[in-house]
């Protein structure tokens, strides 16, 4: 396959968050602004694509019977080392995002990149799968945070864009804005996506 | 079999160790960097200077008897911080404090300024687990602006419309996390009038 079309997958076609619905439980909690949205994809990108490319070139050292266990250790490290250093250098965001940088380790997505393309395909087209699915990821929840900073809090990146007049919807910076917001943009994928290939 | 059995354990194992290896060296490059941002954030100058605008040093008290006797009385209190400006003149009391009344997820730590006169001064809240784009409103100004310059002798109370004197208005959407703070500047109000008011 070629390396292009590799990273593009992740992009669109097969997106994370969009297509193939991994990954919910974090692009659902922390998309209350687009701050967060951005650095939680950048966390999620990190540990994709390093857990991608150790566990592509150990493929051929880790025998098939205890592959989970030794890609479950491989992401935990990967991510503990992010925790620790966006602990240490970006504190603000560690605080906004919380609990949810440990729990990038029960992230779906890094699992299934790892099952169905890390142990499967080389390093460097790994590391495309990487940064596609990752940047997909990121895109996603990017625009999902925007939308719900937008229309609920009036504003975007903490910058007000909409007039003081607007009273902003509570309910899509609350948990069940952030299915509503989804849903819509799950549908508006497959509506474009769809158009297209008709 | 058992040959087999061995084989994959120690394949495991080797990846486990190598992890740990990463992982505690990584702990030993950050950790110091950790500690200083968990510092900064807790009380650095910026804090100081919003806790009690002018102050440039925010010594903890030495004062052990005192802080003893609070603790012993009060068992939301956490510490106590000294303000002084540039010229060494004491300008008012940091008190750091948890909330009475718990906030949407759970306590709230925050330092109330108040001034040797019995003023409020600022304020900082250093941690809290409320929901970003509702309850994180009470970190904005237009919100902790309506304690500023209110008397440590009548205690604060919450209203949702048009508050009186002692009264100051709820974030729209986030009465519980409004009256969690203000429990907290009740709290470290009440702290001042029994040991630290002249």
């Amino acid at each position: 396959m070629n390396k292009l079309q590799v990273f593009k997958n992740g992009l669109l076609k097969e997106n994370p968050i969009f297509v193939q619905l991994v990954g919910m439980c974090s692009a659902l909690a922390i998309t209350t602004s687009a701050f967060n949205g951005i650095g939680m994809g950048f966390a999620v990108i990190m540990v994709l694509v390093g857990s991608n490319v150790v566990i592509s070139a150990l493929r051929k050292v880790i025998p098939d019977e205890v592959r989970i266990p030794a890609f479950v250790i491989i992401i935990a490290t990967f991510v503990t080392i992010i925790d620790m250093f966006m602990h240490a250098f970006t504190f603000e965001l560690y605080q906004a995002l919380g609990v949810f940088i440990p729990l990038i380790v029960v992230n779906c997505i890094i699992l299934a990149r790892a099952e169905a393309f890390a142990f499967k395909n080389g390093v460097v087209d790994s590391i495309f799968d990487g940064l596609g699915m990752g940047l997909g990821y990121t895109i996603a929840i990017t625009i999902l945070s925007s939308i719900r900073e937008i229309l609920g809090n009036g504003t975007i990146f903490g910058f007000h864009i909409l007039p003081e007049t607007y009273e902003p919807m509570m309910i899509i910076i609350q948990p069940p804005g952030a299915f509503i917001a989804l849903g819509l943009l799950i549908g508006l994928v497959n509506y474009l996506t769809r158009k297209q290939k008709a | 079999m058992k040959n087999n059995l061995v084989k994959l354990g120690g394949i495991l194992c080797i990846i486990s160790a190598i992890a740990a290896g990463i992982l505690a060296y990584t702990n030993n490059v950050t950790k110091d960097k950790i500690a200083l941002a968990e510092e900064l954030a807790s009380s650095g100058p910026e804090v100081a200077q919003a806790v009690i605008p002018g102050a440039v040093s925010f010594e903890l008290s030495e004062d052990t008897a005192l802080i003893e006797k609070i603790k012993a009385e009060n068992d939301k209190f956490i510490e106590l911080r000294i303000c002084k400006d540039e010229s060494g003149k004491e300008l008012g009391y940091g008190i750091r404090t948890l909330s009475t009344v718990p906030g949407y997820g759970g306590d709230i730590e925050m330092f109330l300024g108040v001034s040797t006169e019995g003023e409020i001064k600022g304020m900082k809240v250093v941690s809290h687990s409320e929901t970003a784009g509702l309850g994180t409103k009470m970190l904005e100004p237009k919100f902790q602006d309506q304690f500023l310059g209110k008397d440590t002798t009548t205690e604060i109370k919450v209203s949702k419309n048009s508050p009186k004197e002692d009264e100051i208005l709820a974030i729209s959407g986030a009465t519980r996390s409004s009256k969690s703070i203000t429990s907290a500047i009740n709290n470290a109000m009440s702290i001042f009038n029994q040991f630290l008011k002249k």
